[in-house]
């Protein structure tokens, strides 16, 4: 099937880590608008990847190419530059502060006399999370300690929104969530599909990556040991594959 | 929903609201301690008496506003107390004996604590030891290089110079030192509040890893409110030489702890990450009132530290109860 050029690929991605090969030639291609569920078991190398594309480590060789160029990612303003954002589990947030200088800290907008322009920065995060997220947050000056953990995905979301990230990276985004906040997040996500913003979603639940997902890959040992769109696999084979490092294919 | 039941629940949000607040519980605190010393001792709340606590209040209310910005960003610093004697002798020094104009004296002075600070700085973030414990080695080096250099002595400084009279003259009766004080804490409340560094300063404090990984430049952060911090305990003892006419040695012994004091009464967690300048206003004037109170009352002085420390702890556990423990 002849399609455009992914929006992100990734090829020949390695990574060790003392005698540790994190990750061994790992090809991967993000197209736009598409969820990709990036499955394997504990120590695969998962949230490897994710770091590579957040700027957090550096690849040993391989390279990176946004809209076919290719490019370095060394740290995160690179890595927020080419449109990607991190949702952390729970590390990029500060509950000791309200919700609109979450959203634009390390960003915050000035007035002219370089002071924080609040207002806007208030009525901004009022404005995404209304309108792109819904999700029951009265007031953007609200702290986000108080809020639920569903909650604060959402503002981390919001964050994402708000600087126009073409490419969220979620690594275990539900791990700590109930059942309706889990829900709650991976309707953003289906959301933000439909603007055409593409994500890359690691879970241990098979249920919700499967639900969510338009593609797989799945990764053993730090290896790619398969890459299937939605259609061609069942639920079955994927966990299959996950248990046991090998493609159902044959 | 009922209407009564309607009307009750938009009340008690109100009430929520209002104790969500961050300085309420810390306005209720003063309050009822203003109101107990007030019907313990007459003279409390008399202009007389309420001048000599608006006396004494800024030379650690000073001091207190940098440790709050300090420990909001996630550090502390038990030097200012050395600092706040060191780099006034060097003013002192500059000034009365090598003849230097007092202003720059001051000025040097004051630069001789933003260095402290500097240093402190540097030393906790980037060879990475907690400023618990490179704040304690500075404050006996400092304190040592004072002792050293004074020889025990005083040095004294001529208190009707202009520049003593602009930091701690009278206008009107009323002493300037504590409307250079509120300068100052406006100042840093702007700062805090308004600003992009005020917000990085929160934020570091807050979670650091999340700053760095938004790349904040969180070394620099904490960098600078150590220099803010050694330039007010700077100038706040020189203040207190103006106020005197003389560099002591061992001033602001202990200065460090009552300063961490004021500010965790205001409210500020020793975490990191909140807090606030209006908070630790009131936390310092408290600790003044608790020292007036007691020598109204004729009590011993040395019921002042007692009664300081079931302060704190009194306090810090208002904050609790009022505001809910943040974890
Ligand atoms: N910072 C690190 N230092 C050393 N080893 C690491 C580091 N990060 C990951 N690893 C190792 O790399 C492998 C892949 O880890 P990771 O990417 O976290 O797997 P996953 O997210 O799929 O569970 C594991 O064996 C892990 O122990
Ligand atoms: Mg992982």
């Amino acid at each position: 099937m002849a399609r455009e050029a992914p929006l992100y690929e990734l090829q020949g991605i390695s990574k060790s880590f003392g005698h540790v090969e994190a990750l061994k030639d790992v090809d991967v291609q993000v197209y736009k608008g598409e969820i990709i569920g990036l499955v394997g078991d504990n120590g695969a190398g998962k949230s490897t990847l994710i770091k590579i594309l957040s700027g957090i480590y550096a690849a040993d060789s391989g390279t990176i190419r946004y809209k076919e160029n290719v490019v370095r990612i060394n740290n995160y303003r690179d890595s927020q530059a080419l449109g990607i954002a991190t949702i952390y589990q729970d590390r990029a947030l500060v509950d000791s502060v309200s919700i609109y200088r979450n959203i634009f800290m390390g960003n915050e907008l000035l007035t002219p006399y370089r002071f924080l322009d609040k207002r806007k920065m208030r009525k901004e995060a009022d404005y995404v999370l209304n309108e792109s997220i819904s999700i029951g947050i009265k007031s953007s000056k609200q702290m986000v300690g108080d809020l639920s953990g569903g909650q604060k995905q959402a503002v981390a979301i919001a964050r994402a929104i708000y600087f126009r990230a073409r490419l969220l990276l979620l690594d275990e985004p539900t791990n700590a969530l109930s059942v309706k906040e889990s829900r709650q997040v991976m309707k953003f996500v289906k959301n933000l599909r439909e603007e055409g913003i593409s994500s890359v979603f690691v879970t241990h639940n098979l249920l919700h990556v499967y639900t969510i997902a338009d593609r797989f890959v799945i990764l053993s040992h730090g290896e790619k040991v398969g890459d299937f769109k939605k259609a061609e696999i069942t639920m079955e084979q994927l966990e299959h594959m996950i248990v046991t490092g090998r493609s159902h294919v044959n | 929903m009922s209407k009564v039941q309607k009307k009750t629940k938009h009340r008690t949000g109100n009430l929520k609201k209002v104790l969500r607040y961050k300085d309420i519980s810390i306005v209720i605190i003063t309050i009822a301690l203003f109101t107990i010393f007030t019907l313990v001792n007459k003279k409390f709340l008399t202009k007389e008496n309420l001048f000599i606590i608006v006396k004494t209040t800024p030379e650690l209310g000073i001091i207190a506003i940098g440790m709050t910005m300090l420990i909001i960003s996630g550090e502390f610093d038990l030097s200012v107390g050395s600092t706040f004697a060191f780099a006034p002798f060097i003013m002192a020094s500059l000034s009365e004996r090598m003849g230097l104009h007092p202003v720059f004296a001051l000025i040097m002075g004051i630069i001789v604590g933003v260095g402290i600070g500097f240093i402190n700085g540097i030393i906790t973030t980037k060879v990475g030891i907690p400023s618990f414990i490179t704040t304690l080695g500075t404050m006996m080096a400092w304190r040592g290089a004072v002792l050293l250099a004074s020889a025990g002595f005083p040095q004294a400084f001529q208190r009707d110079l202009p520049v003593a009279r602009l930091f701690a003259g009278r206008l009107s009766g009323f002493p300037v030192q504590f409307i250079w004080f509120i300068v100052f804490a406006i100042i840093m409340w702007i700062i805090l509040e308004n600003t992009r560094f005020g917000n990085w300063t929160y934020v570091t404090g807050g979670n650091r890893n999340a700053s760095v990984a938004l790349g904040i430049p969180v070394d620099r952060v904490k960098i600078i409110n150590f220099m803010i911090i050694g330039g007010l305990a700077a100038l706040a003892g020189s203040i207190q030489v103006f106020r005197m006419g003389s560099a002591y040695s061992n001033a602001g012994l202990g200065m460090e702890l009552q300063a961490i004091g004021a500010t965790v009464i205001g409210g500020t967690m020793l975490t990191g990450g909140s807090g606030t300048i209006i908070g630790t206003i009131m936390g310092t004037i408290i600790i003044f009132s608790v020292e007036n109170i007691i020598i109204l009352s004729g009590a011993p002085a040395f019921w002042f530290r007692t009664f300081v420390g079931v302060i704190i702890i009194v306090a810090v556990s208002a904050h609790v109860l009022i505001q809910g423990r943040r974890d």
